[in-house]
């Protein structure tokens, strides 16, 4: 056991850490707003625009049918042009952070939907702006949805950048491919599946809780 | 004194078919008004027509005064700050408390957060819930979220009170408060209101004025008394007989 790659390990975890932290932070910031404008835009919703919802709903499509292996590598020149160089961590947070995008803003875009309409028109009958309807209504109404599917994402994310090894990004996959699969090594395999479950279940956990705590129905 | 709303020729189609064709009413200020009729008579739209949320085809409606329809979004908005509405399900934000609800109209005019707790604590207290200002929607009961809906509707002193089925989903006791309620509102305050509903006998207990409204187009319009008494529509003799108020034992029972 002396030759276990402790340091390994733990550079690993902090380099998945990054990966799915950052890519989750972007994804949330660019996704959610994206859901918002789905929502807003469909036929039902309280900007209606057939022509911009079937734009977003189809741009979002395309970015989720495209397989995350070769999204990695095609964004490759918009990595380099971000991040100044295609190879490591970081540049792998770009292809992760532009996958999670559409599949968070799909997620958010269910819950936001789910926000019962009375309460809308309730909001629209006192005068108030669409700003308000989203600021008072939509996100908040939606706000148990919006962190459960968050944590959904940010899972997502961690499988995801098992494959960012592609770039060189390092992290708890590349790990386990590194000495498990190439050179046999089955407990360092075994330790990167046991830190990506406690992993896992941190993240459901601290999620739930703060689901739970925001739903007050 | 001028009346409270002025409705002229009022059309709202869906696809091809009109919700409601042709209205024509006005109330007076400080009166309260029951529409009644089965569902889908169009009285719903002819609700929302009142506050621009539905915006007729053809016709004009006029409210304190001011022509509202063919107004912009923007001066819909503020003409709507001056109407309350209550609905059917209350539609009680779930995730703020009671006096975040009852304050949200104020909260959108920007009114400060101490000017508009201090209002919230009257309003709550006109509406028998001072104790529950920090509680959430969900563990009321329904006839205290109406009486939130209520506080909720009065926050900005409206010059009218629109209510969508607002006893509906009550019992009949609960019902039978909150219509004691908004018969004090009306008195204490000259609120004029509108009502919407299925039922004869709300129509009876608080209107002055009564609609009746048959595939989109009004059948009667006239006094609470001389409609229960003497109703000259088919479908006013129907819903009366289905509220039991018909036949000839409809004197009897009403307030002389």
């Amino acid at each position: 056991m002396s030759d276990f790659p402790f340091d390994d390990l733990f550079e690993c975890f902090l380099q998945t850490l990054q990966m799915v932290g950052l890519a989750g932070l972007l994804s949330f910031l660019a996704g959610l707003p994206l859901a918002l404008l789905l929502v807003a835009t469909g036929p039902k919703g309280i900007a209606p625009n057939k022509v911009l919802n079937r734009v977003l709903a189809a741009f979002v499509n395309a970015v989720r049918s495209v397989p995350f292996i070769i999204l990695l590598v095609a964004v490759i020149p918009l990595t380099r042009l971000i991040v100044g160089t295609a190879i490591g961590t970081m540049a792998a947070v770009v292809p992760l952070a532009m996958a999670a995008t559409p599949y968070y803003a799909r997620i958010a875009e269910v819950s936001l939907r789910e926000v019962d309409a009375g309460l809308v028109e309730a909001v629209r009958a006192m005068g108030g702006s669409r700003f308000a309807i989203i600021r008072d209504v939509l996100i908040p109404e939606a706000l148990p949805g919006l962190i459960s599917g968050f944590v959904v994402t940010l899972v997502t994310l961690i499988g995801a950048s098992a494959m960012a090894g592609v770039v060189g990004a390092g992290g708890l996959g590349d790990l386990a491919i590194r000495y498990g699969y190439d050179e046999f090594q089955t407990n360092v395999v075994i330790a990167v599946v046991a830190v990506l479950i406690v992993f896992v279940w941190v993240l459901q956990f601290t999620g739930d809780r703060l689901a739970a705590f925001f739903n007050r129905r | 004194m001028s009346n409270i709303i002025e409705v002229s020729n009022l059309t709202r189609r869906f696809g091809e078919k009109p919700a409601v064709k042709n209205i024509s009413f006005a109330l007076a200020r400080g009166d309260v008004l029951a529409i009644i009729g089965r569902s889908g008579a169009g009285k719903s739209t002819l609700l929302r027509c009142l506050n621009g949320l539905e915006r007729p085809d053809t016709g004009t409606v006029v409210i304190d005064g001011e022509t509202i329809t063919g107004r912009s979004e923007r001066q819909l908005r503020a003409i709507r700050q001056r109407i309350g509405m209550i609905f059917q399900h209350f539609n009680l934000l779930s995730a703020k408390t009671v006096l975040e609800n009852v304050t949200l109209p104020l909260k959108l005019a920007g009114v400060s957060r101490a000017e508009r707790e201090r209002r919230g604590e009257e309003l709550l207290e006109m509406v028998g819930l001072a104790d529950r200002a920090k509680t959430y929607p969900a563990r009321l009961s329904g006839g205290q979220m109406q009486r939130v809906g209520i506080a909720r509707a009065l926050s900005r002193d409206p010059v009218l009170l629109l209510c969508d089925e607002a006893t509906s989903a009550l019992d009949p006791e609960t019902t039978l408060s909150v219509l004691e309620l908004l018969r004090r509102i009306n008195k204490q305050f000259g609120l004029s209101i509108v009502l919407i509903t299925h039922e004869m006998n709300v129509a009876r207990q608080i209107a002055d004025q009564v609609l009746v409204l048959a595939n989109g187009t009004i059948v009667e319009d006239g006094t609470t008394q001389s409609i229960f008494r003497n109703p000259r529509s088919e479908d006013a003799r129907l819903m009366l007989r289905a509220a039991g108020f018909l036949p000839e034992d409809a004197h009897v029972r009403l307030p002389v």
